[in-house]
């Protein structure tokens, strides 16, 4: 193999890895749009239902409830055995 | 020792108010929210001194305060902390504003719960008109009707709501595991931490009244206007409501707690409620099934009297001395103020309050225990000695690791909403000052 085959070769490597390069930046661009995206969402309040009542404890407000009920009630019905 | 509660009371207000303006004023990172958190309990803090204010000031015999606060109809009272209708009527706009404040922290503190500006503008003006109109209905033309029913709808409502509001903010965080996993978690968690701060602020005071809840004390079972019909109906609702609601958090936080204590291996909230439930029962055995009443104890204290200097122990120190050193627990625990703009001011700023507060109660300890207050100087060379405000302050500080974003609200800007906020807020006590004169004085509305 002569210096220029050899030289041609290697400036076709060159290109090539350069290509891949560029595609593998044109494919990153939907993430670094996607990470803007999150940058933004990351400063929109989250929703209102989910932050009051955690969707994984589903229990929290219905017991929450529960107390209120109970604690009323027994409060409603002593005050009006007293009037 | 009734006055002196009131001064430190005070003083501890118009400290920490100018701690936190100062550093409030400073050029730094803070999100919106930490901002408007500031200011609201800048407000706060103002409504509260002027309560203590009010207690003492005509002991100065300030011509010009005289005639403006405690004179209108009929001279000067006897009792010296008894206000005027003017005065009256200042002091509950101060405190509804204050209250409404707090509820604004309450909402948006980590997260703001309404995303949208103008409906948190709007609800605030809403409320504001109310405020002026019950200021009308309670005290203007409408007390001369034969038919009318003397309560607050919109006073006794609304911190009954916030508070409602805190509990539960309280019970979710009280009841989640340890350790945040979630972004949406680590969010709740802050805000429960707040609204457990809160709800011992607005209710600490009654809790230890608790104990008249099982027989028929009155401060619960008072036998309103219920049997009347119409709007005493309402008004008895509200009153019921707005009594249930001061000793409800309790039964939330006691539960609460012990799930705390079982996931997060954290008996300290447990302690401090069951601390509660024990002054509640030595107030059982005092006063038996009546409550207090703290308006009389306050004034006409006898400083040997075990049950009056008890009384102050309990609902006067959680009045006068906790609510502003919770205060400035938020403030530094939240970001509100940013204390490294001012480090030995700030070191400076929690010897003072832990030396109030120290002061006051080894004061009210002396007929109770007999023990001298002149102890609270040996308990301040203690905590100096250990440095022990230092560790205090750094315990008090944001965590390193908390996500603060500065967060978009939609039809307006943050900054925006604060100035509308502070500005409503002004116009409303302004309002509220000349409402006052012309009832105060007869001139209209009467």
């Amino acid at each position: 193999m002569s210096d220029e085959t050899l030289t041609e070769e290697i400036e076709e490597e060159v290109e090539e890895s350069i290509m891949v390069d560029e595609s593998q930046e044109v494919e990153a661009n939907p993430s670094s749009e996607q990470e803007s995206k999150n940058v933004f969402d990351a400063t929109t309040p989250l929703s209102a239902s989910e932050y009051l009542n955690p969707p994984e404890r589903n229990w929290v407000l219905p017991t929450f409830l529960g107390m209120f009920v109970v604690y009323f009630g027994y409060y409603w019905f002593t005050y009006l055995g007293t009037l | 020792m009734a006055e002196a509660i009131s001064t430190v009371g005070f003083l501890l207000d118009i400290l920490v108010l100018m701690f936190i303006v100062h550093l409030h004023r400073r050029k730094d990172d803070r999100t919106w929210v930490q901002k408007m958190g500031a200011s609201m309990m800048c407000w706060f803090l103002i409504c509260h001194a002027f309560m203590h204010l009010l207690q003492f000031l005509p002991e100065w015999d300030l011509p010009f305060i005289n005639a403006l606060l405690y004179e209108s109809w009929g001279g000067a009272d006897w009792v010296m902390t008894e206000k005027d209708v003017m005065g009256t009527i200042f002091e509950e706009g101060l405190w509804k504003a204050a209250i409404l404040g707090f509820f604004a922290t309450a909402l948006i503190m980590p997260m703001p719960v309404v995303k949208n500006a103008n409906y948190f503008k709007a609800g605030f003006v809403v409320l504001l008109v109310l405020f002026l109109w019950e200021t009308y209905y309670t005290w203007g033309a409408p007390t001369s009707s034969e038919d009318y029913v003397m309560f607050w709808p919109i006073w006794s409502t609304l911190p009954s709501l916030m508070v409602l509001y805190m509990t539960y903010l309280a019970w979710n965080y009280l009841s989640s595991p340890e350790g945040a996993e979630t972004r949406l978690e680590s969010f709740t968690d802050r805000a429960g931490l707040f609204a457990v701060m809160g709800v011992i602020l607005w209710c600490g005071k009654n809790w230890f009244d608790f104990m008249a809840m099982f027989s028929t004390g009155e401060m619960f079972y008072w036998d309103g206007g219920y049997e009347n019909g119409g709007l005493y109906v309402v008004a008895d609702l509200v009153n019921r409501f707005e009594l249930g609601m001061m000793v409800f958090p309790l039964l939330v936080l006691s539960v609460g707690s012990i799930i705390y204590l079982k996931n997060r291996g954290s008996a300290l909230l447990g302690g401090i409620i069951f601390t509660f439930l024990a002054l509640g029962v030595v107030n059982h055995l005092i006063y038996g099934s009546e409550s207090p009443d703290y308006g009389v104890v306050s004034i006409f204290v006898d400083e040997a009297d075990f049950e009056a200097s008890f009384s102050l122990l309990t609902h006067g120190t959680m009045q006068s001395l906790a609510r502003p050193l919770i205060v400035l627990f938020l403030v530094i625990r939240f970001g509100m103020v940013q204390v490294g703009h001012a480090p030995k001011l700030s070191r400076a700023m929690t010897i003072m309050a832990l030396a109030g507060a120290m002061s006051v109660v080894t004061e009210i300890l002396q007929p109770m225990l007999g023990v001298p207050q002149l102890l609270s100087g040996f308990f301040l060379g203690a905590l100096l000695a250990f440095e022990i405000e230092r560790k205090i302050m750094a315990a008090m500080q944001p965590k390193e690791d908390e996500e603060n974003p500065d967060w978009t609200l939609e039809g307006d800007t943050g900054d925006g909403l604060h100035r509308f906020v502070n500005i409503a807020i002004g116009t409303y006590l302004l309002l509220t000052l000349v409402m006052g004169y012309l009832i105060g004085y007869g001139v209209m509305l009467v």
